[in-house]
C-alpha cells in the first residue's frame, strides 16, 4: 500500500469514527435514539427543606430546548404517601424576588428568574431558590416535585422530584 | 509508453476532481467567517457580556450533556466570566481568520486541520443539542469530515494557494522539514 492510500484510509476512518462515535455518544443512536432537547427536564438534587417552611429548592435544568426557558408552574412538598403537604403554585412562582434566586452562573439572559407566569429555568443553568411556607413542616421525610408548564413531572425516565428530610 | 499514458491518464483526473472542491470550500469557510461576522457587524450584542444576547451564555447551554472530560473545562470557565470573554474572543477569531483563509484557498490545509478542530471539539461540546432534529451533531460531523478532508487534498484551483505552489512546491520549509500547507 503507497503513502497515500494509507493516508486517505486514516482519514477516512478517523472521520467516519468520529461521526458514527458522536451519534452514539450524544443521541444513543445505534441503542436507544434520545434527543435531550425536546422536552425539559429538571434535576433537584441537594434541595432542602425546613421546619420553619422555608424550601431551598436547588433546580438544574438538565434537558429540553436550548432557546427559551422551561418554565416551573407548581412546586410541591408531598407526604411519602403522594398526598400535597404544601404547594406553591404560579402565581407565586412567577413572582419571585430575584433576592431569592442565586443562580451558579452569572451570565445575562439566562438566569432563573420570575417571569409573572411562573418561574423560569434556561438550560444548564442551576440555582437556589427560596420559596417560603406560611406553615411548619414536621420532622420526617417528603417528596418535593415540580411540574413543568407542560403538565409533566417526569421526562426521559427522570423525576423532577427529590426526598428530604425535616430534621428535628 | 502505457506507463507514461497512465500517468497522464491520472493528471487529468486530478485536475478535472481539483475543479470541483471550492464548491465545497467556499461554504465551509463561510459557515466559519460569517459565524464572525455575525459577531462583530450584524450583532455586536454577541460579544458584550452585559447584553442578553451574550454568546458566552451559550456555552452554559452545552452543560448538561456535554462529553464528560469536557464538563468541567466547561464549568470552570463559566464560573471566571473574564476567561470566557477571552476565549469567546479568541474563538471568534480563529473562527473568522481559518474561515476567511478556507475561502481565499490560502494555507488550505492548515485551514481544515483548524476547522476540524473546531467542528469536534462542538460536536463534543454542544453536539447534543437538536430542538429541530439532531442539528448539533450534523453541523459538527459534516463540517469535521469536509475540513478534514481538505487537510488532505488542498484545495488549489479558484485559490491563492496555486501560486504559492507553483513557488513552494513542496510546502514551507521549517528546518529541514517541508510543511504541505497547501
Amino acid at each position: 500500500m503507497d503513502r497515500m492510500t494509507a493516508l486517505a484510509l486514516l482519514g477516512f476512518i478517523i472521520a467516519t469514527g468520529v461521526t458514527m462515535g458522536l451519534y452514539q455518544i450524544n443521541f444513543q443512536g445505534f441503542t436507544h435514539l434520545t434527543n435531550y432537547s425536546k422536552t425539559p427536564a429538571y434535576s433537584l438534587a441537594g434541595t432542602q427543606l425546613f421546619k420553619n417552611g422555608t424550601l431551598l429548592l436547588h433546580v438544574i435544568r438538565v434537558a429540553g430546548p436550548d432557546t427559551y426557558g422551561g418554565f416551573i408552574v407548581l412546586v410541591q412538598v408531598l407526604y411519602p404517601n403522594g398526598t400535597v403537604a404544601y404547594e406553591w403554585n404560579s402565581t407565586y412562582l412567577g413572582h419571585i424576588s430575584q433576592y431569592d434566586i442565586i443562580n451558579k452562573y452569572n451570565l445575562p439572559g439566562h438566569l432563573v428568574h420570575s417571569d409573572g407566569f411562573a418561574l423560569v429555568v434556561p438550560l444548564g443553568q442551576s440555582a437556589i431558590v427560596k420559596l417560603y411556607a406560611p406553615v411548619t413542616f414536621s420532622p420526617g421525610t417528603y417528596i418535593v416535585r415540580v411540574y413543568d408548564a407542560d403538565g409533566q413531572y417526569e421526562a426521559y425516565g427522570i423525576k423532577f422530584q427529590v426526598y428530604v428530610t425535616v430534621n428535628e | 509508453m502505457t506507463q507514461i499514458s497512465k500517468t497522464l491518464e491520472k493528471a487529468v483526473e486530478n485536475f478535472v476532481i481539483e475543479r470541483y472542491l471550492p464548491i465545497l470550500r467556499i461554504t465551509l469557510g463561510w459557515m466559519y467567517f460569517s459565524a464572525f461576522l455575525r459577531r462583530t457587524i450584524n450583532v455586536p450584542a454577541k460579544l458584550n457580556p452585559l447584553s442578553t444576547a451574550y454568546v458566552g451564555g451559550k456555552l452554559i447551554t452545552f452543560l448538561p450533556h456535554a462529553w464528560q472530560p469536557i464538563v468541567g473545562q466547561l464549568e470552570w470557565i463559566l464560573l471566571h466570566p473574564h476567561l470566557l470573554y477571552m476565549f469567546l474572543l479568541l474563538f471568534t477569531a480563529v473562527e473568522g481568520l481559518f474561515g476567511l483563509l478556507m475561502i481565499l484557498g490560502l494555507t488550505t490545509r492548515l485551514s481544515g486541520l483548524v476547522i476540524t478542530l473546531l467542528a469536534w471539539s462542538i460536536g463534543a461540546a454542544g453536539g447534543w443539542l437538536g430542538p429541530t432534529c439532531v442539528d448539533e451533531w450534523q453541523i459538527a460531523a459534516v463540517e469535521g469530515a469536509a475540513a478534514l478532508m481538505f487537510m488532505f487534498t488542498g484545495s488549489r484551483w479558484l485559490s491563492i494557494d496555486q501560486y504559492l505552489a507553483k513557488k513552494y512546491p513542496r510546502g514551507l520549509k521549517i528546518w529541514k522539514f517541508y510543511i504541505p500547507l497547501w
